[in-house]
């Protein structure tokens, strides 16, 4: 069962990606197939950010930014909506990393880089800006939107034909 | 007189392998451009993202020295668009937009993608080996490398497509 969770360090969303994807592992590979996947969801969630847009199924994302901060990130970026980055520093924070068994785990990682990501995700409940969300909070009932878990199913396949069974 | 196994999997191997070259001359030069295009947007879409196009690579390192006043503030004059974020690789623009191209080759049934003129071969160089104390920033596989999954995914269902075309 998928868990999300906050700590002072870390804020997380574990997965089992082949229950998600209602799929069987690969018999054999499923070191390889867990890597592969950790690369494709990390390559999704940092694109879906980067267009502004949630990776989270029917997760709120708000892609206006207000003038004030606007002024502020022109400075520093040439993209002048809601993406998460101004310095870069939290998203290159987030991962996705392998876990025991089948799990994977997307984190933001380094208290500073926590801090940052909760203030928009708001796990802790304490937050008060525009929520967009990043990673899925299972306590919402949350997880990846369909095409990415279709990207998941597809990878799974792919390993099961290579397999040969 | 049975026949051996052996011969009767060689048989229908040979079979399946005669069935499919018949089916791959049915492959048009249209198809294997639209592989070469996704191929080629898909690329430009991930680096536009800050995001590199080479599996496992995840994000391209900052611009190096980029808070200290360096670049890409040394040419914010002549490209007062280019800022230290996101690392899109995109300064005038031309080595994505027009730099990164691809050609298809219908009798190889193959797809080249890459850069094809010198300029954007030299700064394809530049960005894959780090010039002037850049981070390296590749935008093609070398070696044993590949493409991001996220692209791959999308090629692996066009060639489906195309496959699927061919059977019916």
């Amino acid at each position: 069962m998928a868990k999300s969770g906050l700590t002072k360090d870390k804020i997380y969303y574990e997965f089992d990606p082949f229950k998600l994807a209602g799929v069987k592992p690969p018999k054999g590979s499923i070191q390889e197939a867990k890597e592969a996947i950790a690369n494709y969801v990390k390559e999704q969630v940092l694109s879906y950010i980067g267009q502004g847009e949630s990776p989270v199924e029917g997760g709120d994302w708000k892609k206006k930014i207000s003038p004030e901060y606007a002024k502020r990130k022109k400075e520093l970026s040439s993209s002048l909506f809601a993406n998460m980055e101004l310095t870069g520093e939290m998203l290159d924070a987030l991962d996705v990393v392998l876990k025991q068994g089948k799990k994977l785990s997307l984190q933001i990682t380094g208290k500073d880089q926590v801090a940052k990501a909760d203030g928009h995700n708001n796990f802790s409940g304490k937050s008060e800006l525009p929520e967009r969300d990043s990673i899925p909070n299972t306590k919402k009932g949350q997880t990846f939107k369909d095409d990415i878990i279709a990207g998941i199913r597809d990878i799974i396949e792919g390993f099961e034909e290579d397999s040969g069974d | 007189m049975g026949i051996s196994q052996s011969k009767l999997t060689a048989e229908l191997k040979q079979a399946l392998q005669d069935q499919l070259d018949k089916a791959l001359k049915g492959v048009k030069k249209t198809d294997l451009d639209d592989v070469g295009q996704l191929a080629v947007d898909g690329i430009r879409d991930l680096v536009a993202k800050g995001v590199s196009p080479i599996e496992g690579s995840g994000r391209f390192p900052a611009y190096v020295k980029a808070s200290d006043g360096g670049y890409p503030l040394t040419v914010r004059k002549k490209y007062p668009g280019k800022k230290p974020r996101p690392v899109n690789l995109r300064l005038s623009g031309k080595f994505m937009d027009e730099g990164l191209d691809f050609r298809s080759n219908v009798g190889k049934l193959t797809v080249d993608v890459g850069y094809f003129d010198k300029d954007s071969i030299s700064k394809e160089q530049g960005h894959r080996e780090g010039a002037k104390g850049q981070a390296e920033r590749p935008t093609i596989p070398q070696g044993g490398q590949t493409l991001a999954q996220t692209i791959i995914r999308n090629l692996e269902r066009q060639v489906q497509a195309i496959m699927n075309k061919l059977k019916a």
